[in-house]
């Protein structure tokens, strides 16, 4: 059954996903480019290490949110990173909204090979100056290959399905979709008719008459849906490079660049950017849409979770036993739950903003004044670390 | 009536706003699933991951902000794959099927079970695809290629028989005028006839050239109308079961067709956002385009004409609280 090949792809793109976010969160938060670095490595390090890969792949039913989330749990701190609930739980919530965004607007399910592979390119990018790590990713990104290219149309639509499934009910606003209009304000994302046709797709508006098995007359309209349509892409191949599908490549990217381009010109980082800016001090809870309260995890989940616990997450072993591991109070700093207690059903929105510096600037004070030694199990603070932060 | 009087109100209310799309809130989201919204005379119902809702088809329930649906009397963790309203001679009845091979016979509101039947496999058998003679089969296609046909009655329901239609996963099945039509992942329609005697012939074959899945079948007025992911509707005469015309209606995989009851027209809807309705041929006319509009930013994946008259269209969403609904055109 060809759902069973699902969770190689929910896993490679959300974790490709928090790869992205994590190194853009990290960067916002001046943490030290070696430390940075060494996250960015262990992580990928443990996603895609032999064990992890080999389970990964053996054909399985989707897991649940539930047990998926744990599985990022583990990933996240298999390095000497450690984030606290709230940042994790904002972290898990942008991956989500980022693949979703990428398999509802695919126009033909197998492009969801092409986002694979754009994540998988990207990860090796990152830790390109670790030769046994770039090794281990370029070991997944064949065993994708040899998995899905030859994936009959009708099996892609079944996988499509699955992950739908596994993505129903859920929705978060993410300040960075807003602003490029890549989601409403009610948190739905973003469809469009316009674009590339899928393979073997027509341009709407043509009625063709049939006598005899043969053609007699065609008439060609032009409905509303027939506009700002292409042709279907003539080179759909996944592994022709450039890639023509740009869905899994980096949307966090742009913000960095967007600093790093205003350094350059000698600009302040300072200086007032051009499109409105997210309002700092907001998770703000939004007019009704859906439903995240259909996903806070009951007990009954919980136990469900924890006995289906989850071959892939135990294999999930930490490449930093014997390291000093640094804690990230709030990889997501100057949003704050704002929730208003008369409105039940709501979207949460979190704000992602690499250019505020103010909130980088509390996010060090923060960290220097207000520790909490007394976190949750896992949380590992180190003095001479943080001072290496600063 | 009071019925009567609704409508009016509800069609001026229409008029003053100058708003055709109108939405009605329901309790759960809609699964995305080929053709996930069945209605007949009475309810309306659809399929929300391992349970299905169903609500009244009426006005002061569809054209209100928000209206009561109610969960449906199916309790497995199987996951539902088709759901549909059926006529049988025993009366109509709302029928459930699962990816494990689970028939469940409901009373119309659902709420109470009253035939089941476990089809034989191992492992995932896929039923998709439901359809009636109006009579005493239950028609379903699966995934091994096969329709199973169900003989169901007020006492028991049993598998009559199973028809070699496909050589891949069926996708929908109809019934009409004494002809199964079937589609399948592969885009390979079929026509099989169905004899007196409850024996059935295969008529013809239509393969795609280009390994196309279909999507949805709707029958009526001496058509079946066949969907498939490429955007693309094919037209076929029942009579000669021959292909009569194609529609490109869509630029995204279309999710589910429905024939109006008592007018030859045809309603689409698909990924991309967009429901069409057409007049299909009749007489000398051709194939025209009454209705092309933007629905909502989602995936549409059910539609059904509504109402005793037939007079408003219901569209479903994947991963939304709302249906959606607009009038259907004259």
């Amino acid at each position: 059954m060809a759902d069973q090949l699902a969770m190689p792809l929910l896993i490679i793109n959300m974790g490709g996903e928090m790869l992205y976010i994590l190194e853009q969160r990290l960067y916002a938060q001046n943490i030290v480019d070696d430390k940075s670095t060494k996250v960015l490595q262990d992580v990928i390090g443990t996603m895609f290490s032999p064990k992890f890969v080999t389970e990964l792949f053996r054909p399985q039913k989707i897991y649940s949110n539930s047990s998926t989330r744990q599985i990022f749990d583990r990933l996240a701190h298999s390095s000497i990173m450690r984030l606290n609930q709230s940042s994790m739980d904002k972290l898990y919530d942008l991956m989500t909204m980022g693949f979703k965004y990428q398999l509802l607007n695919c126009h033909h399910p197998r492009e969801l090979l092409h986002v694979t592979l754009n994540h998988l390119d990207n990860l090796k990018q990152m830790v390109v100056g670790s030769p046994d790590v770039l090794q281990l990713v370029t070991t997944a990104y064949t065993q994708v290959i040899n998995t899905y290219m030859s994936l009959k149309n009708s099996s892609w639509y079944v996988l499509r399905q699955a992950l739908l499934r596994f993505f129903q009910d859920r929705r978060v606003k993410v300040s960075l979709f807003l602003q490029d209009g890549l989601q409403q304000t009610d948190g739905c994302i973003v469809l469009s008719h316009q674009g590339h046709l899928p393979v073997h797709g027509q341009t709407p508006g043509v009625f063709r008459y049939y006598e005899s098995g043969k053609m007699v007359n065609e008439e060609k309209t032009s409905p509303a849906n027939s506009q700002n349509v292409q042709p279907p892409l003539s080179n759909p191949d996944p592994l022709a490079t450039p890639r023509v599908i740009q869905l899994g490549q980096n949307l966090y990217a742009k913000d960095r660049k967007k600093k790093e381009d205003i350094a350059s010109n000698g600009g302040s980082v300072n200086s007032t950017p051009k499109k409105p800016s997210a309002p700092s001090s907001a998770v703000k809870r939004a007019q009704p849409a859906a439903i995240s309260e259909q996903f806070d995890i009951d007990e009954a989940s919980k136990k469900a979770a924890k006995a289906e616990l989850n071959l892939l997450a135990d294999l999930i072993g930490s490449r930093t036993e014997n390291v000093e591991k640094f804690s990230i109070t709030n990889l997501f700093p100057d949003t704050k739950a704002n929730s208003d207690k008369d409105d039940s059903a709501t979207v949460d929105l979190i704000v992602f903003d690499a250019e505020d510096t103010g909130s980088r600037l509390s996010a060090l004070e923060a960290k220097l004044g207000k520790l909490d030694f007394s976190e949750a199990e896992g949380m590992c603070v180190n003095a001479p670390l943080l001072f290496m932060l600063i | 009536s009071t019925q009567s009087t609704w409508d009016r109100l509800i069609g001026l209310l229409r008029m003053s706003t100058g708003a055709k799309v109108a939405s009605v809130k329901v309790k759960t989201s809609v699964s995305f699933l080929n053709n996930n919204l069945t209605a007949n005379s009475s309810n309306l119902g659809y399929i929300h991951r391992s349970e299905f809702y169903t609500l009244d088809n009426k006005p002061n329930a569809l054209c209100s902000e928000k209206c009561d649906s109610n969960k449906g009397a199916y309790s497995d963790k199987d996951p539902l794959s088709d759901l549909a309203y059926l006529k049988l001679s025993i009366g109509e009845v709302l029928v459930a099927v699962t990816n494990l091979g689970l028939v469940n016979v409901y009373d119309e509101s659902g709420q109470k079970l009253l035939q089941s039947f476990k089809v034989a496999s191992q492992g995932d058998i896929c039923l998709r695809g439901l359809s009636s003679n109006g009579k005493e089969l239950i028609f379903i296609g699966s995934g091994s290629g096969e329709i199973f046909v169900l003989e169901c009655s007020n006492k028991k329901i049993g598998l009559l028989s199973k028809i070699p239609a496909h050589k891949t996963a069926i996708i929908d099945v109809k019934y009409s005028q004494l002809h199964l039509v079937s589609v399948d992942d592969s885009g390979t329609v079929v026509f099989t006839a169905v004899k007196p005697d409850n024996t059935f012939e295969q008529v013809v074959t239509f393969a795609s050239p280009n390994d196309v899945p279909g999507s949805s079948i709707a029958v009526g007025h001496g058509f079946a109308a066949v969907a498939f992911v490429s955007g693309l509707i094919q037209i076929f005469s029942l009579d000669k079961c021959s292909l009569k015309a194609e529609i490109c209606a869509h630029t995204r995989s279309i999710n589910a067709l429905c024939m109006h009851p008592s007018q030859p027209m045809l309603a689409s809807v698909s990924d991309d956002t967009f429901l069409c309705v057409y007049a299909l041929p009749s007489g000398k006319a051709q194939i025209r385009q009454l209705v092309c509009e933007h629905v909502t930013n989602g995936v549409l994946c059910g539609v059904q004409f509504a109402l005793k008259d037939a007079s408003l269209i219901v569209v479903s969403v994947y991963d939304s609280k709302f249906l959606f609904t607009y009038p259907t055109p004259k």
